[in-house]
C-alpha cells in the first residue's frame, strides 16, 4: 500500500531529515515509527500525506507515484489521506459534527449523506451523542477522538496519525493507540509516529526505529 | 499512475450540481457571517469603497444632467440657410423637404422673402419705413434644426459644410462657437470623471484586497486545517470571494444612495437658478446605466480585488509547516 524507495528529504535549510528511507506496508498494516525527536519521524509522514515533497527517491501510495502528483491534483490526493495531529488541529469554536463533516464537505459530499456517514464514523471512535457539543468543550482524549473520527470519515485507505497521544496521560493514549490497532483491522493502512516507546511495546504491532533520518532498526512486537 | 480524481468527480452530474449549490450557500453564509462578525470593520470598508466610487458618479451626474441640459437650447442650434435670389418658391419648398429628409436633420422650415420681410418688419420695429425699399431685398431661406445635439459639434459641423455644397445656396449661417465651448467643458469633465473612475476602482480593488488580506490571515490556521483535509484552493477561496462581492455590493449601494442625496440636495438650487433664467430645468437622477454601473462595478470589483488577493495569500498558507 505504501512504498518508500531509496528517499531523501532535505528542507532547504539544515541537513536532511530522511536519508536513503526505504518502507514497505502492506494493506491494513498498522506500522509504529519510533525514534528520538528530530529522527524523521513526522516528516516520513508528511511525505505520504503530501504535505511535503521528497527531495530525492520516490513513494508509491496505493498505486499511485507521489512525485508524479501535480500541484493542482494534490487536493484529491489528500481527500483520500486520513490525516491525525498531535495538536488535533479541530476548529475550537465549531461543533463535534461540523469538524467531522469538514472532510466529506470539502470532498463534495452531498448533504443529505452526511448524516449516515457521520454517525458512522462517531460510532467508531465512540463519540455517539457528542455531535452538537462544541471541540473546546471537551476533553484532552475526546478531542483527539475527534479528530480520528475526521480522518475516517471519507474512507481513506491510508491513515496517518503524528504523535497522536502526545498531550494524553497513560491511560487515555492507550486507549487512543487501541482505536487505531482497530482501525488497521478493518482494512485500513496505518502508519504512525511516536516516540513513546513504552506505549507502543504492549500493543505487539510492527516498529520501524529510526534515528538521524535512518532506519535502524524493523521489528515486530 | 493512477488517475486521480475525487470522489465528487466520481458522481453523477445532478448529485454534482446539488452539491455546487449547497458549497456556494455554505460560502455564502461563511462570508455573511465573517461580515456580520466584525461588524463595524465591514461597515467601515463599505462606507471607503461608496465613498471611492461615489465620487466619479457624482461627476457622472454633473455631465448627464449639462448634456441634458443642452438639449434645451435646441432653438440655438437652428442653423440658417439663405438661398440664391430668384430661386422659384416651388423650388425652394422641394430643397427643404430633401434637406429634411436627412438622417442628421430633425426639422426644416422655409421662409419666402415675403414671410422673411414680415419677420425682420416686426422683430427691427422698422414698420412702414422699409416700404421706401420698394422691392423685397431678401432672399428666401431655410431653417433647419439638426437632429445632432450640443455634445456634437462635429455633426453640426458636417451638416453645415453639405448645406454649403449645395448649388442653390447662397450663405449658411451658424453660430457654432458657443455651442463647442460648452461641449468642450463637457467632454472635459467626463474625461476627469473616467479618469477618476479608473483611479478610485483601482483605489477599490486595494481597499477589498487589503480587508481580504486580513481576514485570509484571521482564519489562517482555519485554512490550513482544509488544505490538509483536501479542500483546493477554489474552495478556500470561496466564501472570500463571497464577502469581496458582498462588500463592493453594499459600497455600490452606498453611493447609489450618496448620489442620489447629491442630487435632491443639490436639485433645488440648481432648479431655482434656472427658473431664474426662465427655463423649466430640474436636476435628473442618475441615469439607469450608470445605477447599474454602480450596482454592477461595485461586486465585480470586489470579486476581482478578492480573488486577487486570496490566490496570492493561499500560496503562501501550505500546511506543511508544524506537526
Ligand atoms: N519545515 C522544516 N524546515 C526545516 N527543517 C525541518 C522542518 N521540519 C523538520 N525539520 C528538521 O528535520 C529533522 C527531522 O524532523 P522531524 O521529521 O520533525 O522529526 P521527528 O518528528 O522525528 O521529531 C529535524 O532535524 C528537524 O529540525
Ligand atoms: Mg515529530
Amino acid at each position: 500500500m505504501i512504498r518508500f524507495e531509496h528517499v531523501e528529504k532535505r528542507y532547504v535549510t539544515g541537513r536532511a531529515a530522511l536519508t536513503n528511507f526505504d518502507l514497505e506496508v502492506g494493506v491494513g498494516e498498522l506500522v509504529f515509527l519510533t525514534g528520538p525527536s528530530g529522527a524523521g519521524k513526522s516528516t516520513a509522514l508528511k511525505l505520504v500525506g503530501l504535505l511535503e515533497r521528497p527531495t530525492g527517491g520516490r513513494i508509491v501510495v496505493g498505486g499511485i507515484d507521489l512525485t508524479q502528483v501535480e500541484r493542482q491534483d494534490v487536493p484529491a490526493y489528500r481527500q483520500r489521506v486520513g490525516m491525525v495531529f498531535q495538536d488535533h488541529r479541530l476548529l475550537l469554536a465549531r461543533t463535534v459534527w461540523d469538524n467531522v463533516a469538514l472532510p466529506l464537505i470539502v470532498a463534495g459530499t452531498p448533504r443529505r449523506e452526511l448524516k449516515s456517514r457521520l454517525r458512522a464514523a462517531l460510532d467508531q471512535v465512540g463519540l455517539h451523542g457528542h455531535e452538537q457539543q462544541r471541540a473546546l468543550e471537551l476533553s484532552g482524549g475526546e478531542q483527539q477522538r475527534v479528530g480520528i473520527a475526521r480522518a475516517l470519515v471519507a474512507g481513506p485507505d491510508v491513515l496517518i496519525a503524528d504523535e497522536p497521544t502526545g498531550n494524553l496521560d497513560p491511560t487515555l493514549a492507550l486507549e487512543i493507540m487501541r482505536l487505531l490497532v482497530a482501525v488497521a483491522q478493518a482494512g485500513v493502512t496505518v502508519l504512525v509516529a511516536s516516540h513513546d516507546v513504552h506505549l507502543i511495546a504492549p500493543l505487539g504491532a510492527r516498529r520501524l526505529s529510526l534515528d538521524a533520518g535512518r532506519v535502524v532498526g524493523d521489528a515486530v512486537g | 499512475m493512477a488517475k486521480l480524481r475525487n470522489a465528487a468527480e466520481r458522481r453523477p452530474l445532478r448529485q454534482r450540481a446539488l452539491v455546487w449549490i449547497e458549497q456556494h450557500c455554505a460560502a455564502a453564509a461563511d462570508a455573511c457571517g465573517r461580515l456580520c462578525g466584525a461588524p463595524l470593520a465591514s461597515a467601515l470598508t463599505v462606507a471607503v469603497i461608496g465613498i471611492a466610487l461615489t465620487l466619479p458618479a457624482t461627476l457622472a451626474v454633473i455631465v448627464e444632467n449639462t448634456r441634458l441640459a443642452a438639449r434645451g437650447f435646441d432653438a440655438a442650434l437652428d442653423v440658417s440657410v439663405y438661398l440664391k435670389g430668384g430661386l422659384p418658391e416651388a423650388e425652394s419648398r422641394r430643397l427643404a423637404s430633401r434637406v429634411a429628409g436627412r438622417a442628421d436633420v430633425q426639422t426644416t422650415r422655409y421662409v419666402s422673402p415675403d414671410e422673411g420681410l414680415q419677420e425682420f418688419r416686426q422683430w427691427s420695429g422698422l414698420g412702414a419705413t422699409l416700404d421706401v425699399l420698394g422691392g423685397n431685398p431678401l432672399p428666401g431661406a431655410i431653417i433647419v434644426r439638426p437632429r445632432a445635439t450640443a455634445s456634437d459639434p462635429a455633426a453640426i459641423d458636417r451638416l453645415v459644410a453639405d448645406l454649403r455644397g449645395l448649388s442653390a445656396v447662397d450663405q449658411v449661417q451658424f453660430d457654432g462657437l458657443w455651442v463647442r465651448r460648452y461641449s468642450s467643458v463637457i467632454d472635459a469633465i467626463a474625461r476627469v470623471a473616467q479618469i477618476l473612475g479608473g483611479l478610485l476602482a483601482g483605489a477599490v480593488l486595494l481597499i477589498v484586497g487589503n480587508t481580504v488580506r486580513l481576514d485570509v490571515a484571521a482564519h489562517r490556521n482555519e485554512i490550513e486545517i482544509l488544505k490538509r483535509l483536501g479542500a483546493s484552493d477554489r474552495f478556500v477561496r470561496r466564501p472570500f470571494l463571497y464577502g469581496g462581492v458582498t462588500y463592493g455590493l453594499l459600497g455600490g449601494l452606498v453611493s447609489t444612495l450618496l448620489v442620489e442625496l447629491l442630487v435632491v440636495a443639490g436639485g433645488g438650487p440648481v432648479g431655482r437658478a434656472a427658473a431664474a433664467y426662465g427655463s423649466l430645468y430640474k436636476v435628473a437622477a442618475p441615469s439607469g446605466p450608470l445605477v447599474l454601473l454602480l450596482l454592477g462595478g461595485g461586486p465585480l470589483l470586489g470579486w476581482l480585488g478578492a480573488y486577487a488577493t486570496t490566490t496570492r495569500q493561499l500560496r503562501k498558507i501550505e500546511p506543511g509547516g508544524g506537526n
